[in-house]
């Protein structure tokens, strides 16, 4: 059983009535399709954002300074059927039928339930709790794959029928890791691109669904990630993209060790560290190429480089052809 | 010296030069060429072409900029490999000396694309049309006016650029015999749609389309903070 914490109890994770009820209890402020809790207790937000008719999202990142059980109860008899697909990013404890204990963890992150089911899930005091919730009605599903193959929708019938009962528990892919970083970095701020997110969207149902139809070709991540912490890694690169901090630097920083960094840094990103903080600054030089048309020697002096050789090398490595190439080319044609 | 090319023809009659088959597939047959076309109706406005084939003859292909068609679209080209392709505009061209595999033009810019004899060509073809933007793009965000504005002006221009790693996956990934295809349109739709939200993503990234050389000096300092 849970211990003696805050609980709030809510019918659906992100409808009005549920982030009225969290902001009462948990002194929030709402805000269009926000829900932001700045206060002794609960620093963070939950983003909603819908992409089609019965089909939405939602983002929860918050740390709390007490236990907090968020108890979703079952959809009420009358209510519309649902699917949650639920994406923990960083490890959580969830109560799932008669309040058995479930940690998650690497190996089964992402689960598959319908909102006639009951969940209870503890934000734990310090630890930063960081979902992603997707909710799909089944007539939305079956409206997608209208001319799916039968011997997938045979497949998926099976695995959803299992759905309406119980729990069902997946490790993520690498694919799924890298569409939620991009939810994450690009979208879901205020200013959020319904387009972008409606793409992502899909991109996750099917992603989900090809991986439990075909477990064989789907390859998945069974190691706990701590998410929040590859986050601030990413922003410590992204901040010193003229002088990079030591790998060992960030580490610390992140307050991991710097073997897990480079392991799990890779895992999500399928690349370097290295790799990666080369190519965030080689797209940064282009634009300021095509924007500004700075001579070549300048972009190698801002970029930190001490021989514009070694910029033009960096850059046709990442392009296939030079910085003064692409200042010509643009001269005749747009790029983008 | 000018090529005489054994067809030429608008970019959207393409398929004309292809034998129907079943469902959106297209047959290229000789003398004219071997291969194949998949045409793939995505949404309303919004289709997707796989191209898959090699013509015996050079081919030109060019806008419809001189119709009046009130129907503006707009198309994404992703080349796995443009060699054998040339795309000009006005009097500019984007040869195997200029290094692209992706470009988005409008039906109304002047472009044409020329197609060397016995060139393999893979690429995907995404066309959108203003009303499918309008419906699905555009919305009253001062961020979205502002690539609705960028978009409109390709009316008269093009613009041309490098997929990245990702992009290119997913172009590939599309283009592969692929059991994932047995989820049908859900999974084209899905990557369709992220191919073009990626690119117009990175068109509303970008502050203008034209080197500012007047103010280079007075940004360098603003590019440097920025970069602290």
């Amino acid at each position: 059983m849970p211990r003696n914490e805050v609980s709030c109890e809510i019918r659906d994770l992100h409808d009005d009535k549920s982030f009225q009820t969290l902001a009462s209890a948990l002194d929030g402020v709402e805000s269009a399709d926000a829900l932001r809790f700045n206060n002794k207790r609960i620093t963070g937000e939950i983003i909603r954002s819908g992409a089609d008719r019965g089909l939405s999202i939602a983002k929860w990142k918050c740390t709390s300074t007490e236990d907090i059980c968020i108890k979703k109860l079952p959809a009420d008899s009358g209510e519309e059927k649902k699917f949650l697909l639920l994406y923990f990013l960083n490890p959580a404890i969830i109560f799932a039928k008669k309040k058995k204990k479930l940690r998650i963890s690497g190996s089964r992150n992402n689960i598959l339930l319908s909102n006639s089911a009951g969940l209870e899930f503890i934000l734990q005091a310090r630890q930063p709790f960081y979902l992603f919730e997707i909710s799909f009605t089944p007539s939305w599903l079956m409206e997608q794959l209208r001319d799916a193959d039968p011997v997938i929708l045979n497949r998926l019938s099976q695995y959803i029928a299992r759905a309406m009962q119980t729990f069902l528990m997946e490790p993520f892919t690498q694919e799924e890791y890298k569409i939620l970083h991009e939810l994450e970095v690009c979208i879901l701020i205020d200013q959020a691109e319904d387009f972008f997110v409606r793409s992502r969207l899909y991109n996750l149902v099917i992603t989900f669904f090809s991986k439990v139809v075909n477990r064989k070709e789907v390859p998945v991540i069974q190691t706990a990630v701590q998410y929040d912490q590859l986050i601030e890694a990413e922003m410590l690169i992204m901040e010193n993209i003229r002088k990079p901090l030591s790998i060992e630097t960030i580490a610390r920083k992140v307050n991991m060790s710097v073997s897990s960094l480079i392991r799990k840094f890779r895992m999500i990103h399928g690349k370097s560290i290295h790799e990666y903080y080369v190519s965030k600054k080689m797209e940064l030089a282009r634009k300021i190429i095509l924007e500004h048309g700075l001579p070549v020697k300048k972009m190698a002096e801002i970029f930190g480089y001490n021989q514009p050789s070694a910029f033009i090398e960096s850059f046709t490595k990442q392009y296939g052809y030079t910085p003064g190439y692409l200042k010509l080319a643009s001269k005749k044609f747009s790029f983008f | 010296m000018e090529t005489s090319f054994s067809h030429s023809c608008n970019f959207h009659q393409l398929p004309k030069l292809f034998r129907k088959k079943s469902g959106g597939l297209f047959i290229l047959e000789p003398p004219l060429g071997s291969g194949s076309l998949q045409v793939i109706h995505v949404a309303r406005g919004l289709e997707a072409w796989l191209w898959n084939c090699s013509f015996n003859h050079e081919v030109e292909l060019f806008s419809n900029e001189m119709s009046q068609s009130r129907n503006r679209y707009f198309t994404l080209l992703c080349f796995l490999d443009t060699h054998g392709f040339k795309l000009s505009h006005a009097d500019a061209m984007l040869g195997e000396n200029i290094r692209w595999n992706t470009a988005f033009l409008s039906n109304n810019c002047p472009y044409k694309m020329e197609i060397s004899r016995k060139v393999y060509g893979r690429c995907l073809s995404i066309s959108f049309s203003e009303t499918w933007f309008n419906h699905n793009i555009a919305a009253e965000r001062e961020r979205i006016t502002d690539l609705r504005k960028k978009v409109t002006e390709l009316k008269t221009n093009s613009l041309v650029g490098t997929l990245n790693d990702s992009e290119q996956r997913l172009v590939q990934e599309l283009m592969s015999v692929s059991w994932k295809k047995w989820f049908g349109t859900f999974y084209i739709r899905s990557l369709v749609l992220r191919i073009v939200s990626d690119v117009l993503y990175r068109i509303m990234q970008r502050e203008s389309f034209s080197i500012n050389h007047l103010c280079v000096q007075k940004r360098v300092p603003e590019i440097e903070k920025y970069l602290q």
